[in-house]
């Protein structure tokens, strides 16, 4: 609809101005596909949206009974508080899971769509991360519940700098956008992908310290010790919750390192993506 | 160029891979890489395409069942890039293809009205104000808070029309839509399109009823198996294109 010019003419810049446009034409689809989403996520469950906030308090629970109690986490180094700690890395990393996930089947669940009506093909995967971030947010009132209690307990404190939260959220879901866009992307061409990220996200979920502290590797000395910690340092999905745990575990700034390694590693992702995505997008029609 | 040419097709053409040869897992991709068997089939749906719509005129497609006609709509549309050539087109389109291809089936009438509304680029507020409008020309009422999927396929179908023509666009792209729901709705909805067309709309159409198009179109273009068999006036090409289906 109301697509003025089918073949754009003039520079980067002005490219640039009339993605914006249709970006901005298309925000209330957006807001419609997310709204979707969610609702037939829920419908005809009798908790409906309960579940994303007892979701991951449940998940806790069952990981804190193992880990803490079986494995003996608790009195590991410099956990402080075991549940705050395992809750803060599973619900950032559920976020960027859930996101991935979903965005991975995006473009081919939506191919009667594609083949059929004009609009920006982005779209798909950039809704999905944003319905997972909405999700998100409830499991946020899940965090936020354990972390209130241990706070008036006297296990974690509770300080401002809390507010510096949503930045490492944003970085999160900008970094979830770029990974979406490349998977969505991948995916056309190989179905495997599917597949493929699922048994990617179960190694990327013990590759990064949820459950464990990054102590246990650096403790262990071996001649590969550096190597993986330096791996490890690689990952972005680490810097992501261990800037949450910053604020939320020991109730400090996080530093001005922390903030660029996010922000360079989300953009980095973000650009990434939008090139794949941009370069790949026209053939997708001929692989449906 | 002439500056007023509303859409310009230069040299189209759309190429396909046939499906049995195509690879879509990894697996196969390296089997067929070790065996040198990585060339599929193409498919040329479109060859070499050309022809100009100016401002008001309203183009008629004819052809049988695989000629390129839905493929060349598409390609009209926005929807499909073409392999090769170039489209040109200026002015708002309302691509009338495959209606309601953007309905859930879980969600309610009045849901997929927004819903359906938004993937064809209408603004919120547009359709808070046109919502009555719609309800009123598909006459569903009684059912605007009843999820899709309990609709019969006529009910949605005319959900489907009364959105997809609710703006006057300057380019109106339809197949073979006219036959949508029951007698009465078909009589409502060939009205519609009739006072889209009449009021000045550019119109892409395919049909295939040479009645309808010696009604209303002004030039047709014949196209077989992908190539243009013919572009010229209306009962020329259709006395050619009715007397080669004679023969088949």
């Amino acid at each position: 609809m109301f697509q003025h010019k089918s073949i754009l003419n003039g520079g980067m810049l002005l490219n640039f101005i009339k993605s914006l446009e249709v970006f901005k034409r298309y925000t209330y689809l957006i807001h419609q596909l997310v709204s979707r989403d969610f609702k037939v996520k829920y419908k005809r469950s009798i908790l409906g949206v309960l579940w994303s906030v007892l979701n991951p308090l449940f998940t806790m629970l069952i990981l804190n009974l193992v880990f803490a109690s079986l494995f003996n986490m608790k009195s590991y180094g410099k956990i402080k508080d075991y549940s705050v700690y395992l809750l803060t890395g599973l619900v950032l990393f559920n976020y960027f899971s859930e996101a991935t996930n979903l965005a991975v089947g995006s473009i081919v669940g939506n191919f009667n769509l594609i083949t059929k009506v004009y609009m920006p093909k982005y779209i798909f995967p950039f809704s999905k991360v944003l319905s997972s971030a909405l999700n998100l947010l409830f499991s946020l009132i899940a965090l936020y519940l354990i972390v209130g209690v241990e706070a008036l307990r006297g296990q974690v404190p509770f300080t401002w700098a809390n507010i510096l939260l949503p930045y490492d959220l944003v970085m999160l879901i900008i970094f979830a956008i770029g990974m979406g866009l490349i998977l969505s992307a991948l995916t056309v061409f190989f179905r495997d992908m599917f597949y493929i990220w699922g048994v990617a996200l179960t190694a990327w979920t013990y590759f990064t310290p949820i459950m464990y502290p990054i102590e246990i590797i650096s403790d262990h000395h071996s001649w590969f010790t550096p190597y993986l910690l330096f791996a490890m340092k690689l990952n972005p999905m680490y810097h992501y919750i261990n800037y949450a745990r910053t604020i939320i575990l020991f109730g400090n700034v996080p530093t001005l390192g922390q903030h660029v390694i996010l922000f360079v590693s989300s953009f980095v992702f973000l650009v990434i993506g939008v090139l794949f995505f941009r370069s790949k997008q026209d053939k997708f029609i001929y692989y449906i | 160029m002439e500056a007023n040419d509303l859409i310009k097709v230069e040299n189209v053409s759309m190429k396909f891979n046939l499906g049995n040869d195509k690879v879509t897992t990894l697996k196969e991709f390296f089997i067929k890489k070790i065996k040198h068997e990585l060339k599929s089939e193409e498919f040329w749906a479109l060859k070499n395409v050309s022809f100009e719509v100016q401002p008001g005129e309203v183009l008629g497609l004819v052809g049988t069942n695989g000629a390129g006609k839905s493929t060349l709509l598409k390609v009209i549309a926005g929807v499909m890039k073409p392999t090769t050539g170039n489209l040109t087109r200026i002015g708002t389109i309302a691509p009338m293809i495959e209606l309601g291809a953007g309905f859930d089936m879980e969600l309610t009438a009045r849901e997929n009205v927004f819903l359906n509304g938004a993937i064809l680029g209408y603004s919120k507020n547009f359709l808070v104000e046109k919502y009555n409008e719609i309800v009123e020309f598909s006459d569903l009422q009684q059912f605007m808070d009843v999820p899709v999927r309990n609709f019969s396929s006529g009910m949605v179908a005319r959900l489907a029309f009364a959105i997809a023509t609710l703006v006057a666009p300057e380019i109106l792209i339809v197949d073979e839509i006219l036959s949508v729901g029951d007698a009465p709705f078909q009589h409502k909805s060939e009205q519609k399109m009739m006072s889209m067309i009449n009021g000045g709309a550019t119109v892409v159409f395919v049909s295939h009823s040479s009645e309808t198009i010696r009604k209303i179109c002004s030039k047709v273009v014949w196209l077989d198996h992908g190539v243009t068999r013919m572009y010229g006036e209306v009962n020329e090409v259709l006395n050619a294109y009715n007397s080669y289906c004679d023969t088949i």
